[in-house]
């Protein structure tokens, strides 16, 4: 076995992921937008039983010129990585600009292959473009793919596997003229003579001349790094700059002008379609109509297939409770994990009916224009469209959300968008607002849980404009993001999609929820000898310790126990309230809760859930993304007060107008 | 064509949510049941066939608002019409307490036969961007 390392590199949303999961057979998430992925993630595939290839998906970038922490990933791994074969992956409809990229890669001396992938969309477009002459002018191998129709693959691997045999030369395809050249030469000497630089020469010094490094970090040599700082003041940098950039360009020009004929293509429905949703009056409003749309299939369509799992879960609960001989045994499985779990487990069609609507967001394209019509809006608090990405993919999970934030290039309104994104309400917070929504406004649950979610949303806004204001101050950046153009979305991803996110859900009951049902049932049974969910009890203990200070929400203890617990994942709360208020004889959990429970009461637990702290993952992200331990106690506390604060606001008018 | 789509959906959402704030106990095929947000909903789809009007007469793209408006609007009856499918199923199916008395005109509204038309709007102008739209599956 021959051991081949290959990086896939390329622009945002060409396909490098859908190439990696063609070739490894991984799964990793794929997206319609740019920047869905964040990190690098390695896999294997065999080719011809002889060789092992390791292929590294990473982040897309446009340039080698990293501005936010997602790019530095794959700037750093193609920088400085151990790899044989550098595989660009091309959007075959967009080649002029996917090719600056290439300039860049052949000047750093990389054995580069081009992936050159969407060639169905290419075809159907009606483009020509002849490929051995492309790679006989570029001086690298370039293989026609369609990673999603997985055509091409083979040819792929096969000029990998011959690349990887090539020795390595720089071939640099651009002359970049006069006014640059004598300047990268001059560079170039001086770092020959300091030797110990590992990547090409030429590289480092255009490296060196874009500003990208400092002489003092490559060259530890203190005169020759002088020397360099010296020849760089000689010249007017900005201009060089410009200067390359265009050297790039006509070069591209030159290789595609007798080889390219890009196709008539009729008009373009995408461009129809962002014509009225991108429209300055309408978009917004249609954006609202489509949320409305996700959350009444959430909660509607799903309510037929929650009964039925309702239904069953009772039944087995009953059936367990009056067959077991032991006691005690009998009320652990009865009272606490059946009540506990099947109770979190009546929402997996809400979770799963959502995912799907989320995945349907993603893989059409619409999340980026929803990105581009908030825009005008996020600009207004500091902050700009890409900052709403991570918002919408937190109606799903708020850990990607938050990991998310990772193509957001100012730090400060990257850590904004972190500390405000649990405030859009995840899937697992949902059951709480089907349940009390459900039970107190059964006309009109599905407007009450959209409602909430808009409250998330304006917590979210406000908390943004007021760090904005006070302890991150500072000015946005300019958003650029590209509208990719909508696709019809395949059953198959989106049903994978939406598997691989609910089946999470599924896992969750079966360890955390699970975990904390049996902790809080056992708090509500001990010690020996109370009745279940007695007030007597360590759990009536707790609650009651922590009552009076959520006296004035309206909350009785049980509650307040299940929002402790629900400190560990939100799904807990629920979990928590099968548990203890199942108990009480002859009367379900709902009529337990509507007896207890006023309608401002229950307002206000629904937006406390919806805004204090959405669990220990999140926290963990947080922590990671941030790297700071001050923030993350911020986050928490912030959220709290908030909570406690919008809580009593609605609870207190509510009183008033009920 | 987009007046016309126009005019109806503006009607429905207005009755819509005129039976919310009323809370006559209007049939459900006149009021959409007093849904406020389906209402609303619906008069967005309105204003953008609308806007499409507006377009058309001073020889602009007006028909990408008929097209979205469409498209929206087929979305909007889609959602309507599972939801009167789940209730379907869960009083037949399930047999639940709260919908013995049931019958499909409950949930019935207008939203619904608006499919029709859009579908076929869509169907129609759609074969002009075959090409282009090519599902990537
Ligand atoms: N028609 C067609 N669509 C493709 C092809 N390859 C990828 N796609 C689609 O292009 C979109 C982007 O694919 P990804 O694999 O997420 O792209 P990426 O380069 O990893 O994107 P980032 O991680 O955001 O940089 C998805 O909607 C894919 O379904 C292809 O060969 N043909
Ligand atoms: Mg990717």
């Amino acid at each position: 076995m021959l051991d081949i390392g290959v990086a896939l590199i390329g622009n945002p949303n060409v396909g490098k992921t859908s190439l990696f999961n063609a070739l490894t057979g991984a799964r990793q998430h794929v997206g319609n937008w740019p920047g869905v992925t964040i990190g690098k993630k390695t896999g294997t595939c065999t080719f011809r039983r002889k060789y092992t290839i390791n292929i590294t998906d990473l982040p897309g970038i446009y340039s080698m010129s990293a501005r936010s922490p997602d790019e530095a990933v794959a700037n750093e791994f193609i920088t400085t990585a151990d790899i044989d074969v550098v595989v660009q992956v091309i959007d075959s409809t967009n080649l002029e600009r996917n090719m600056y990229l290439t300039t860049q890669l052949l000047d750093m001396g990389r054995q580069v292959v081009l992936a050159l992938n969407m060639s169905d969309l290419a075809d159907a477009r009606g483009d020509t473009l002849d490929v051995n002459k492309l790679s006989d002018f570029l001086g690298t191998p370039a293989v026609r793919v369609s990673a999603t129709e997985k055509r091409g693959l083979d040819d792929l691997l096969s000029a990998i596997v011959v690349a990887s045999n090539r020795e390595k030369t720089a071939r640099p395809l651009v002359n970049l003229g006069q006014k640059v050249e004598p300047l990268v030469q001059e560079i170039e000497r001086d770092l020959r003579q300091y030797g110990g630089i590992t990547s090409s020469a030429r590289w480092s010094s255009l490296m060196l001349i874009e500003g990208l490094i400092e002489p003092g970090d490559l060259v530890k040599d203190k005169e020759i790094a002088e020397r360099i700082h010296a020849s760089l003041r000689k010249v007017d940098r900005e201009d060089i700059e410009m200067a390359i950039v265009d050297r790039r360009y006509e070069k591209i020009s030159s290789v595609l002008a007798g080889i390219y004929r890009r196709g008539e293509g009729k008009r373009s429905l995408s461009d129809e379609i962002d014509k009225v949703v991108t429209n300055k009056y309408l978009g917004i409003p249609i954006f609202l109509v489509l949320m409305w749309g996700i959350f009444e299939m959430t909660f509607v369509v799903a309510t037929p297939f929650m009964d039925a799992i309702d239904q069953s879960f009772s039944w087995l609960a009953g059936f367990v409770s009056e067959n077991m001989q032991l006691e005690w045994l009998a009320s652990l499985l009865g009272d606490g994990i059946i009540s506990g779990v099947g109770f979190v487990l009546v929402f997996v069609p809400n979770i799963f009916i959502m995912f799907i609507m989320l995945s349907l967001l993603e893989d059409t394209g619409y999340l980026a224009r929803a990105a581009f019509i908030m825009d005008r809006l996020m600009s207004k608090i500091g902050l700009h469209g890409k900052s709403f990405i991570p918002m919408l993919l937190g109606l799903g999970c708020n850990v990607p959300a938050i990991m998310a934030t990772r193509t957001i290039e100012d730090p400060k309104s990257r850590l904004i968008t972190i500390l405000t994104s649990p405030y859009i309400s995840c899937s697992a917070r949902l059951p709480v607002y089907v349940l009390f929504a459900g039970i107190i406004f059964p006309r009109d649950a599905g407007t009450v849980v959209f409602v909430i979610y808009l409250l998330g949303i304006a917590v979210a806004i406000v908390s943004a404009l007021a760090l904005r204001k006070t302890l991150l101050r500072g000015e946005g950046t300019p958003f650029i993001m590209e509208l990719p153009p909508y696709r019809v979305p395949s059953a198959k991803s989106t049903v994978i999609h939406m598997w691989e996110k609910g089946s999470m859900y599924i896992r969750k009951a079966g360890t955390v929820i699970l975990l904390g049902a049996v902790m809080i049932w056992a708090l509500a049974s001990l010690p020996w000898g109370v009745e279940y969910g007695a007030e007597a009890s360590y759990a009536g203990s707790l609650g009651h310790l922590l009552a009076p200070l959520f006296a004035p929400l309206g909350f009785d203890w049980r509650i307040v126990v299940a929002l402790v617990f629900g400190f560990l994942a939100k799904e807990v709360v629920v979990g928590a309230l099968g548990v203890l208020y199942g108990a009480e004889e002859g009367q379900g959990l709902e009529e337990n809760l509507q007896n207890g429970m006023s309608a401002s009461a229950s307002l206000g637990l629904m937006s406390f859930v919806l805004i204090y702290t959405p669990c220990i993952a999140t926290l963990g992200v947080i922590w990671k993304e941030t790297r700071s331990v001050k923030w993350t106690a911020f986050s928490i506390i912030y959220s709290l007060i908030v909570a406690y604060a919008v809580a009593f606001v609605i609870f207190t008018i509510g009183n008033v107008v009920w | 064509m987009s007046l016309v789509l126009g005019l109806v959906f503006f009607t429905l959402g207005g009755l819509s949510i005129l039976a919310y704030f009323l809370g006559e106990e209007w049939p459900a095929y006149v009021s959409s049941n007093g849904n406020l947000m389906l209402g609303l909903a619906l008069i967005v789809v309105g204003a953008i066939f609308l806007t499409g009007v507006m377009r058309f007469r001073s020889d602009m793209d007006g028909e990408a608002f008929l097209i979205v408006g469409c498209m929206v609007g087929l979305s909007i009856s889609l959602v309507t019409l599972l939801a009167l499918l789940a209730d379907a199923s869960e009083a037949y199916l399930l047999m639940s307490e709260d919908f013995v008395d049931w019958v499909p005109m409950d949930d019935f509204t207008p939203a619904m036969p608006m499919m029709i038309p859009c579908a076929a709007i869509l169907w129609y102008k759609l074969r002009e961007f075959k090409t282009v739209k090519r599902s990537s599956s």
